[in-house]
């Protein structure tokens, strides 16, 4: 049987929605990208995404060592680098990764929490987590995923960025059998026509996905919200004079 | 009061009317609108050499036709001005739900896949009482192709399927398939992508039903069947 690495083999599972673009699938570079030469090691990175919030003690005790919460020198631990953590979170790290652990507070400014919750993962219009998974590089099969029935604030699917997309995983079985591979029968799909079969799917694909972008591959602020009803043109004409319509 | 009670009648039915009116050239004619020739109900065949024109062809809206209406709030900001516009039928698809493929895959195959239950967890379900927008995924699409596979392979006991697929056989059966899961016609590309992929997709397999199964899955993992 001709060898499909597990890589080229997710990668050929860009269809349509969101797996379009998960694992470096945009652009002609389908199968071509899996056999890159990458880095020299996959890498993989998971958003473990709480929601209800953190704990500031978890992530920068000392700001209130010996003011408020009953925080002390005693129940908190330097870990390095100027980061500051409460003892049990602080003794569940593994000493030897306790030095590359970041705390990164986000000034956002906002007053609307669901803003300000979505704002924590976006640079500009880009995606964080996306942009991080980029830059990081490697050989991931998949390359950013989300782990959990949850997702980002607000249902957010970020738009990928250089065809790096977040990945849902909701249910490790299947998703190793999805990099692992099945088991042999004549009833059971095997690998190398698969994704030559999800590359044509993907071609099947191609004319919905290009119309509808948001509301398949991936969805934006604006998307979320109702749409906007059209109106007859006369009635539009009289209104929102004063107000230059926003693009 | 009975003529008052008829007024009123008439006024709403009057009002329902127009409001129809205006979703209906909202909607514009994609290729699942019912009335699109492109419907697997419309006598039109969009393949055709020359096609008949759609005689309700929308005429897209002039700028800030479709602009939201003004929410001016206490502070005088208006809470829509950031709304953006969009085309006429773009963004309209949506993933079809978990719950709906059991329903789905026994219209187009003729049964449910026997895996589709132990699988909910890679879809995604959301738990009763809660709603959860459905998206896809590589984990999803993955499940979608070997579930489709298996049913497929299982279902394709026809004689027509015991034999090696022709440029001819698979361009025949791709359209059938495509139309009857997608509930419209295939595209040219679309059907040769299904056609190419039975015929090429694995020569050297001995067992035709097994090329056969590849394109009848990869029809069910299209958009033209996991969306709607």
């Amino acid at each position: 049987m001709k060898h499909v690495s597990r890589r080229g083999f997710l990668q050929a599972m860009g269809i349509g929605t969101g797996a379009l673009v998960g694992t470096r699938l945009a652009g002609s570079s389908l199968l071509g990208n899996a056999y890159a030469a990458a880095s020299p090691e996959p890498t993989t990175l998971v958003v473990v995404y709480l929601t209800g919030g953190f704990n500031a003690i978890f992530t920068g005790a000392d700001a209130f060592t010996n003011t408020s919460f009953g925080v002390t020198a005693g129940n908190s631990t330097v870990i390095g680098g100027g980061v500051v953590i409460d003892n049990t979170l602080a003794n569940a790290i593994p000493a030897g990764i306790r030095n590359r652990v970041a705390s990164v507070g986000i000034r956002h400014g906002i007053t609307d929490h669901g803003n300000a919750e979505r704002s924590l993962f976006l640079s500009g219009n880009a995606s964080a987590p996306l942009m991080l998974a980029d830059a990081i590089g490697g050989t991931g099969a998949i390359k950013a995923a989300v782990v959990g029935a949850g997702s980002l604030p607000n249902g957010e699917r970020p738009a990928p960025v250089n065809g790096v997309s977040l990945q849902p995983i909701n249910d490790m079985k299947a998703t190793i059998e999805a990099i692992a591979g099945a088991l042999a029968a004549p009833n059971l799909a095997d690998r190398p026509t698969m994704a030559k079969g999800l590359i044509a799917a993907r071609t099947m694909s191609k004319t919905a996905v290009a119309k509808h972008p948001q509301s398949l591959v991936w969805s934006t602020r604006a998307s979320s919200r109702r749409s906007p009803r059209c109106r007859s043109p006369s009635r539009s004409s009289t209104r929102r004079s004063s107000t230059p319509p926003t693009t | 009061m009975n003529r008052a009670f008829i007024a009123s009648t008439i006024a709403a039915l009057f009002l329902v009317g127009a409001c129809a009116a205006e979703d209906a050239n909202n909607l514009g004619n994609g290729p699942n609108d019912p009335n699109s020739p492109a419907d697997p109900n419309s006598p039109a065949d969009p393949n055709s050499p020359t096609p008949t024109p759609s005689p309700t062809t929308p005429t897209p809206p002039g700028p800030g036709a479709c602009e939201a209406n003004p929410h001016v709030g206490f502070a005088g900001t208006d809470f829509v001005a950031d709304r953006k516009p969009g085309e006429i039928g773009t963004n309209r698809r949506r993933v079809k739900p978990f719950t709906s493929l059991a329903t789905e895959y026994k219209r187009v195959l003729g049964v449910v896949p026997a895996a589709l239950p132990s699988n909910v967890a890679a879809f995604g379900d959301a738990p009763a009482r809660w709603f959860a927008e459905p998206s896809e995924g590589a984990v999803s699409l993955y499940t979608s192709y070997t579930l489709a596979f298996t049913t497929c392979y299982d279902t394709m006991t026809g004689a027509n399927f015991q034999v090696a697929p022709t440029a001819a056989t698979a361009a025949t059966e791709c359209a059938a398939l495509q139309r009857k899961a997608w509930q419209r016609t295939a595209t040219p590309d679309e059907l040769a992508a299904c056609a190419d992929l039975v015929v090429n997709g694995n020569p050297a397999e001995t067992n035709p039903r097994r090329r056969w199964a590849h394109g009848c899955a990869s029809n069910l993992t299209a958009t033209g069947f996991t969306t709607y």
